[in-house]
């Protein structure tokens, strides 16, 4: 038994370069095909309807079913329990709900209450957002927000989450705030960013039934010394 | 025999006490003949040229590629990072997915074709590991690709209930963890193959089939931003690092691992030594399930893509050097053959040596080289 000094060839496979330029080609060709269904995937999504970003409507508040009232700061406002269900967390100046959407995702609300302290309430909405959900990006202003009929400020962000485990998904939040009697109120909805339905434009893109739900449940608010719904 | 009445070509290891060719390590058991060292902690077993602690990727994914053979895997896999930056920081959705989803799983099919792995059957052992984790891969990504990033967004806007956090992060890492498994058991359950790292890369494979469906599917929502991404670019790139570097490799090693001790237990090993530990199922498995859990939760909780990749990449060099640990203990474990051979020519170091359990000139374990050619021949049974 020896250990020879002298270094020799080892089989090994043939055409191995081949192998090489297939997977190459492999990965081009999906880069190429995935490059083709974004674009596509862009076009689809392009406005082709009304695309000038209209003011919210201005309506009566819906019929709702449930009521609630903050009792250190006397607002109060009312919401359609059929809808969202209860508040999944409530305290003495803010109410929340959660609720399942049918295209996926969840879609969060929260009104809240503070006192205002000179500030205004496109302070209100730039603190809560810098605050709390820094990771979205404003995309544009709400013009004419309002809460309780009273004027306000309002904007519209955008976030994307890309975890390493888990679906790749967009969000649009809408913040507004107002201010009355030194009492500011803010509402934050979110949801997961949905396409302009055609003729149904759908500007915040978070969804046409829970963006009407915010819409109507913030026209119920009732400031402190007015006459609850 | 005594090693004074041995020939001059032949000597008796301290280790195991067999007659030995008169190498730098004992062709038997492995250990390093110039010290005396079983443990041999200076040289891995599948590429002795380097240190165990060393953090070679190449050589702890791909642990049958001959030194010579591993350049183009780090050209390719160096070409794959810089491929990945780029595209990440220019934006671009489609480019960025693609490359995320195939650059590591297409290395190791090419891997595999090179080292031969897969013997006389590569439909069977492709397709019952990555095949079949793709496609189990798919709806999997489709079910529940949702639920872990309503977590993570509950959690970063109102927050999220502890039942969400639990079973969305830990749950359905650890749930992932298990279907990446079914690929390597289904082989498992054949009963052909008895080598260690064997069970190591069918279950690297089978977990690499996974990680390719489930980035595709959890990842083509950012196609209909369009071209180019709207995400921050820093975000991005990261996102698109973690995917197609990071996911892949902590998937493709800790379901590895699994397989390696799993085949460990198919015959008969050496008996165990102060290390014994690395090597048994129950040690690997507690292993990954702390992996998974931590990383779950990380997935949840952490709404910065910063610092969820800087965890990742934590957590991905632990368990490199991990794995390097356990497959160089599970090949000195699974070396009982002392039976000498003929000279053949080392894959590793090209010298001609008998054929044994180890190299005698480099100490490569032979069950660590390519089945190519000779190399299915006399690879130490068990």
């Amino acid at each position: 038994m020896s250990v020879a000094a002298a270094t020799l060839p080892v089989p090994q496979k043939a055409h191995r370069h081949h192998i090489w330029l297939t997977a190459g080609g492999v990965l081009v060709a999906f880069i190429v095909l995935l490059n083709i269904l974004a674009a596509l995937g862009q076009s689809a999504n392009k406005c082709v309807h009304s695309c000038r970003i209209p003011p919210p409507p201005v309506s009566s508040p819906a019929a709702a079913s449930s009521r609630f009232h903050s009792s250190g700061l006397g607002f109060t406002l009312s919401y359609d329990k059929s809808v969202t269900g209860s508040p999944s967390n409530q305290t003495g100046s803010s109410v929340a709900w959660q609720w399942p959407l049918k295209s996926g995702g969840y879609f969060d609300a929260q009104f809240q209450g503070s006192r205002a302290r000179g500030t205004s309430p496109l302070q209100l909405v730039n603190a809560l957002h810098g605050r709390s959900f820094s990771q979205f990006q404003p995309i544009y202003p709400v013009a004419g927000a309002e809460i309780g009929y009273v004027l306000g400020a309002g904007e519209v962000y955008e976030g994307q989450w890309t975890p390493l485990q888990g679906q790749s998904q967009t969000e649009r939040m809408v913040i507004m705030a107002a201010i009355k009697g030194g009492v500011g109120v803010t509402l934050v909805c979110e949801g997961p960013k949905t396409a302009d339905n055609g003729s149904h434009p759908n500007p915040a893109q978070i969804g046409v039934g829970a963006d009407q739900w915010c819409d109507q449940t913030l026209n119920t608010v009732t400031w402190p010394g007015e006459k609850p719904l | 025999m005594s090693e004074q009445s041995l020939p001059p070509t032949e000597k008796i290891c301290p280790v195991c006490g067999q007659d030995v060719p008169a190498g730098e390590y004992c062709g038997a058991c492995g250990a390093y003949l110039r010290t005396g060292s079983a443990a041999r902690s200076h040289a891995f077993a599948a590429h002795p040229e380097e240190h165990l602690f060393h953090p070679g990727i190449i050589s702890t994914l791909f642990p049958h590629l001959p030194r010579r053979h591993a350049a183009p895997f780090r050209l390719a896999l160096l070409a794959g990072v810089v491929v990945l930056v780029v595209f990440g920081l220019l934006g671009l959705t489609g480019a960025g997915i693609a490359t995320a989803a195939l650059v590591v799983p297409l290395l190791y099919l090419i891997y595999l074709y090179e080292v031969d792995v897969y013997e006389d059957e590569p439909l069977i052992v492709i397709g019952s590991t990555f095949i079949l984790g793709l496609l189990i891969g798919i709806p999997w990504a489709l079910y529940t690709g949702h639920f872990s990033t309503d977590t993570l967004v509950a959690n970063a806007t109102f927050g999220a209930p502890l039942w969400k956090i639990l079973a969305y992060g830990p749950g359905l890492s650890l749930a992932a963890q298990a279907l990446m498994l079914v690929g390597c058991l289904v082989i498992y359950a054949r009963k052909r193959y008895d080598e260690v790292l064997d069970g190591f890369v069918f279950g690297a494979a089978g977990a690499l089939g996974f990680t390719l469906a489930v980035t595709v599917v959890e990842l083509w929502p950012q196609l209909s931003q369009g071209v180019r991404s709207g995400a921050p670019t820093v975000d991005n790139t990261l996102a698109i690092l973690g995917r197609g570097l990071l996911l892949p490799f902590i998937a493709a090693t800790a379901t590895g691992l699994i397989g390696g001790a799993l085949w460990l237990r198919r015959g008969k090993t050496r008996p165990a030594t102060a290390f014994g530990w690395t090597t048994r199922i129950d040690s690997v498995v507690l292993l990954v399930i702390c992996l998974w859990v931590g990383l779950g939760l990380v997935n949840v909780l952490v709404t910065s893509i910063v610092v969820t990749v800087c965890i990742y990449a934590a957590v991905a060099m632990v368990l490199l050097l991990a794995a390097r640990v356990a497959l160089h203990h599970m090949l000195l474990a699974e070396a009982v053959d002392t039976r000498v051979g003929p000279d053949t020519v080392c894959f590793h170091c090209h010298h001609s040596v008998p054929r044994m359990a180890f190299c005698p000139h480099c100490g490569v374990a032979t069950r660590a080289t390519p089945k190519t050619g000779h190399g299915r021949l006399e690879r130490a049974y068990r």
